[in-house]
């Protein structure tokens, strides 16, 4: 009876979590099929709406943007205006300028907010680019906030240019129409091309098709430069990445191959077109007719169109709000209706390690590339093998311990994943010297496997401080197994950081030709390693008891953090390819708040609740 | 004697060196963002004692450096398998750890002394037999002779010192007057009297050390010359930032002499055929960088074509070569020079301890398994 | 313990108070190729062998090399550059050298021509100027005329010598396919 309603409850909860996903926005335009086809960008394929997303994220760093007329446009709404009606978005509020002398020198004290449209700034382009150019001269790590801040709205003026010239120029009547036309003046013209000097010899009509002729060709020609989407897959090697062509260029070798254009080029016309005309029933017709694995191959399109649904459902974010249900009813659980609140935070922390997992899995498959490429997934994967752990542990000493410290970790760590998702393609391409799917699978994975120890320990130790001072629940039975459990874990993920750091020993060695090189990174994981000997040596050498073994693990949490952020952050070394300044704060935040809890955790036994009512004078573990 | 043995494989000890170690190596990652790497592994991790230096040039010791700590550890390790861990079945797994511990920390202060690294730079065509090592320049006397054969007497990094003197018999005594660790090279517009050489037209002042970048600094040295009777010939300057000979006229001889990058030859010749730059499609991000050569190696009869790439270097007769980085429209390719003999000390101390560690574990684990269940 | 912190702190101690005293080092010669210096550019189609004491300078825009050279206190430039062109004015290239060192003009001037191994070619000197003088070799190859120039003191300048060519890029071969 009892798990029927919790049954019950976990459906309700599971529904109010999908109502708070990101939604495609609800139009008759079937967006969701044209956001899966897949078009190349930074290197690699990807699905429409990806792309666009990704780059309305840097432009804006939010998922949607609000017009003149205020609607709420969706990345691809947006896209789609830019193309057929730049006028509205031109006029569009997507710059996320809020550095106060940025917006001093694009001159805008009488604009509220921090939005600006390109309209706003399109008269002081020329100074941005000549500022930033300016501040690039300094070095990377030494710029200061305005350089950087003018840097990035140079790259996002990039790529909105960029954005606005991938597909197609602004039509002269129609894409269509003027596609055909390209396509039937090529024969007409190029005869009197070669005796363009001589230009009275042309007649009027002649004149005339010539001009036309050169304004459509510039009109595909502009793009050429400035295109950051590739959508045209070669006709013969879709697979073959490096034959991807960008739409402009490739209307105009129409004139030395003579062959019709590519059928996707007629089909996005169309679409255009159709947008242009908000003619939805047209444009899902065109939509439905695009043959998608021929064109495509079905490889390349399965993968576009499993990730496009994959960052639809974005099961990270599920697990993420399911994880937090999941550790606050376990928390009411030990405060009332133990049985069944346990009951549903059983079925809620089961789903989301569930989507946890086949989130691992399907970014696998889509992106061919071991579970840990960069710091995103590897916020990911360190969250979901430190759950693993625990999941043992609380098969062994079925205390709910194991759950409570796996929702915890799932939740901290998705969000911290989430939070870096928005600074850019989490499935990016790889750095030439880490592209490399051995030393990937091997050495980084079992080095953020040691992480998952080093935290797993640390905030069971969290869990024993504060149980311990704040509760009467640390029993002596209980200390004893949470003491096991941190020892356990402490030595496992010795083990594990060991490994790791020589198998990257060995990998330096093979790529950089040296074993060791006192570089930021590989020390990061040494300190890893000596704090947990020191731990282990110490307890062994009785040196501290559980309680100092307990302190010692939570300084693990501040070690694992410096190895894992904080030495990207210090922008040196071989290995910050994944550098970042906006997360500094939160680490600071994290590791004082560690210091606390080491602190307090330093109380003497008589602060100690669980100590003081059971046995004051019990010393034998504590 | 025991007594001590047993002080120095206290448990204590242990956690002293561990201490320290961790320590400087925080330090050290923190350091390095001002220092750049390679002064701070001279400075805190292959050196006895951190010294700290006042403006003033005081040289103050502020904390042991790497070395000491990994003596302490080591001599730990050592005394620790000799008086604690019993020799059982059962400790296999600790006895294995420590074993591979002590190779570990043995081979990493053996490659910081006995490895060499330089970098053979080559332009697509051009064939070298020897790299070069910016960081220690060595000062070359130079004597041609006919048949485009030449004598050369090569003083190598470590002799350069202010005040050193130097000896060619029979033709010349070399003093040290002054020496820099980074100089600016500038023209002077009035002829320099007290130099000969480029020195009367060049002006060589002494600037900070870079430590950003290893190789970025530019060595001078003013050397007086005299001649073996005694007689002073005049005073040079010598620096890496002009790559120029000058030379000294003895005994109607010209002797040519020039501060230049060391060199270190090697008995086969490596020919670089073509370097290619890949980049991920539609982007300029660098997805590999290769270089193809060719050894020529008369004495073994070897000639043969080997692609390094990223991930991929070419180990050949002791030295390790590695895609480093590249130039001049990809016209030039830079591969670093790895010549380190105990590379395999790492390798095969990593694996005794990861199969101590294994062990350990598994015997750690039964027992967990028991306490539980 | 405190022997071992004091033996260490004593040795660490060392070098700061004792220095050792300068004695007489050599080192054993050795046999070598003298490597000659040799201008890769990709814009000269034959090898240029500069001597080994010329200290290079970087080149402005209309140079392909450029070099430092002196004597004692003189001193003096050469550098190489290029015109794409089969026929070309001696006379006003002269009148522009010429105005370089503030000489008037010439109405004609005959230079001396020369044979080198890869050709014919002509060398002018202008050393009207009391200090400094120009001495150019002009050289025609294939499509190209290129220009040896040395610029500077008088003195240094008469003296110089041209670098030697050689005719065929032996040292580049052809990029294996």
């Amino acid at each position: 009876m009892i798990k029927r309603y919790a049954m019950l409850v976990f459906i309700l909860i599971l529904i109010i979590c999908l109502t708070r996903l990101p939604k495609l926005p609800t139009t008759p335009f079937n967006l969701k099929q044209l956001g899966a086809l897949p078009v190349l960008h930074d290197g690699r394929i990807k699905p429409l709406n990806s792309a666009v997303t990704s780059i309305m994220m840097i432009i804006s760093e939010k998922q949607y943007v609000k017009t003149p007329s205020g609607n709420k446009q969706l990345p691809l709404e947006w896209f789609l205006t830019l193309l057929t009606d730049p006028e509205t978005a031109h006029n569009t509020p997507i710059f996320l300028i809020d550095h106060p002398q940025v917006k001093a020198l694009i001159n805008h004290p009488q604009k509220k907010g921090k939005y600006f449209s390109i309209n706003d700034i399109h008269n002081r382009i020329a100074t941005i680019f000549s500022q930033a150019d300016y501040a690039t001269e300094t070095d990377a790590h030494k710029r200061n906030s305005f350089q950087r801040d003018i840097i990035q709205l140079q790259n996002k003026l990039n790529l909105y240019l960029g954005l606005q010239a991938s597909l197609l120029p602004p039509p002269q009547t129609s894409y269509t129409e003027d596609l055909k036309r390209f396509t039937h003046l090529i024969p007409t013209v190029l005869p009197f091309l070669s005796e363009i000097d001589n230009a009275t010899s042309l007649s009027t009509t002649q004149n005339q098709q010539l001009l036309q002729f050169i304004q459509l060709f510039q009109g595909y020609k502009s793009s050429e430069d400035r295109a950051i989407i590739r959508f045209i897959p070669s006709l013969d090697f879709p697979n073959d990445t490096t034959k991807w062509e960008i739409t402009g260029p490739h209307i105009l070798s129409q004139i030395k191959t003579k062959m019709p254009p590519h059928p996707l080029i007629i089909s996005f016309c169309q679409l255009l077109d159709a947008y242009r005309t908000q003619d939805y029933n047209q444009f899902n017709q065109i939509l439905t007719n695009i043959n998608t694995l021929s064109i495509y191959g079905s490889s390349i399109f399965r993968k576009s169109i499993t990730e496009h649904y994959f960052i639809l459902a974005n099961p990270f974010f599920l697990a993420l709000l399911l994880y937090l249900v999941a550790m606050m009813l376990l928390f009411c659980s030990y405060i009332r209706f133990p049985i069944f609140l346990q009951q549903i935070t059983a079925y809620c922390f089961k789903a989301a390690f569930f989507l946890h997992t086949i989130g691992i899995i399907l970014r696998f498959y889509i992106s061919g590339r071991p579970p840990v490429t960069n710091l995103y997934s590897s916020a990911v994967f360190v969250g979901w093998f430190a759950i693993v752990l625990a999941l043992f542990l609380e098969k062994r000493f079925k205390n709910t311990i194991g759950i409570l410290v796996s929702t915890l970790i799932g939740f901290s760590t998705l969000i911290i994943a989430h939070h870096l998702s928005f600074q850019g393609d989490t499935m990016a391409m790889m750095q030439a010297v880490l592209d490399s799917n051995f030393w990937l699978s091997t050495h980084v994975i079992t080095v953020t496997m040691g992480y998952s120890g080093t935290f797993l320990a640390g905030f069971l130790a969290i869990i024993f401080i504060i149980l311990g001072l704040y509760t009467k629940r640390l029993t002596p039975i209980l200390s004893k197994q949470l003491y096991t459990m941190v020892f356990g874990v402490a030595c496992f993920s010795l083990l594990f950081s060991f490994i790791g750091t020589v198998l990257g020993g060995i990998w330096a060695d093979q790529s950089w030709g040296r074993f060791w090189g006192w570089d930021p990174k590989e020390n990061g994981a040494l300190l890893i390693i000596i704090w947990l000997a020191i731990m282990l040596h110490a307890r062994i050498g009785g040196f501290i008891q559980a309680k100092g073994f307990m302190v010692m693990a939570v300084f693990g949490n501040i070690v694992t953090s410096f190895s894992w952020f904080g030495v990207n952050m210090l922008g040196i070394g071989l290995h910050s390819y994944g550098f970042m300044d906006s997360a500094v704060m939160w680490l600071v935040l994290f590791m004082l708040s560690q210091c606390l809890i080491m602190a307090i955790g330093m109380l003497p036994n008589t602060y100690w609740r669980s100590l003081k009512e059971t046995d004051p004078n019990n010393k034998s573990l504590l | 004697m025991k007594k001590i043995l047993i002080e120095l494989s206290s448990l204590k000890l242990a956690l002293i060196g561990l201490l320290g170690l961790f320590i400087i190596v925080l330090w050290g990652t923190f350091v390095q963002i001002d220092l750049g790497i390679f002064y701070t592994q001279k400075k805190y991790f292959q050196s006895l004692v951190i010294f700290h230096t006042f403006s003033n040039g005081i040289k103050i010791p502020i904390f042991f450096g790497g070395v000491v700590w990994g003596a302490l550890l080591t001599i730990g390790l050592m005394t620790t398998l000799i008086t604690r861990i019993k020799w059982k079945l059962k400790n296999a797994g600790l006895i294995l750890i420590h074993l591979g511990l002590i190779a570990l920390l043995l081979g990493s202060f053996l490659t910081g002394k006995l490895a060499q690294e330089s970098q053979l730079i080559l332009r697509e065509g051009e064939t070298k037999n020897y790299s070069i090592n910016r960081n220690q320049p060595e000062l070359l006397i130079r004597l041609p002779q006919e048949n485009n054969l030449a004598t050369e007497w090569v003083f190598p990094y470590h002799l350069l010192k202010p005040g050193a003197h130097l000896q060619i018999p029979g033709y010349l005594d070399i003093h040290i007057k002054s020496f820099y660790l980074n100089s600016a090279i500038k023209r002077s517009i009035i002829p320099n009297s007290q130099l000969n050489g480029f020195g009367k037209h060049f002006n060589v002042i002494p600037i900070p050390l870079n430590n950003k970048t290893e190789g970025n600094n530019t060595i001078s040295m003013i050397i007086s010359i005299y001649s073996t009777n005694n007689t002073l010939l005049g005073n040079w300057v010598v620096t890496q930032g002009i790559d120029a000979d000058q030379i000294v006229s003895v005994q109607e001889k010209s002797i040519y002499i020039k501060l230049r990058d060391q060199r270190i030859y090697t008995p086969y010749t490596i020919t670089l055929q073509d370097f290619s730059h890949d980049v991920y499609p539609g982007t300029t991000v660098p997805k590999n960088f290769s270089s193809l050569v060719t050894i020529d190696h008369p004495k073994t009869n070897e000639n043969r074509d080997v692609l390094i790439y990223m991930n991929h270097p070419l180990r050949y007769a002791g030295n390790t070569y590695f895609q480093a980085s590249f130039g001049e429209k990809n016209q030039l390719s830079v591969l670093q020079v790895v010549e380190n003999p105990v590379w395999l000390f790492p390798y095969f101390s990593s694996l005794i301890i990861a199969l101590g560690l294994f062990l350990q574990f598994l015997i750690s684990f039964s027992r967990f398994k028991g306490k539980t269940s | 313990m405190r022997l071992i912190t004091l033996l260490i702190l004593a040795y660490c101690l060392n070098p700061v108070f004792i220095q050792s005293s300068p004695r007489p080092i050599t080192v054993a010669p050795q046999k070598r190729d003298l490597t000659p210096i040799i201008v890769h550019s990709d814009q000269l189609p034959f090898i240029v062998t500069i001597s080994s004491t010329w200290i290079k300078l970087t080149p402005n825009s209309m140079q392909l090399d450029r070099y430092f050279l002196y004597r004692n206190t003189l001193t003096a430039e050469f550098s190489i550059s290029q015109l794409e062109t089969t026929q070309i004015d001696i006379l006003a290239n002269v009148n522009r050298w010429r105005n370089q060192l503030k000489l008037a003009a010439l109405v004609n001037y005959t230079p001396k021509p020369i044979i080198t191994p890869l050709g014919k070619a002509y060398d002018i000197i202008i050393s009207d100027h009391p200090t400094t003088a120009i001495k150019v070799r002009i050289f025609p190859f294939k499509t190209h005329h290129y220009f040896f120039k040395f610029h500077g003191d008088k003195d240094l300048v008469k003296l110089a010598k041209y670098p030697t060519l050689s005719p065929e890029k032996s040292m580049i071969p052809e990029k294996k396919q």
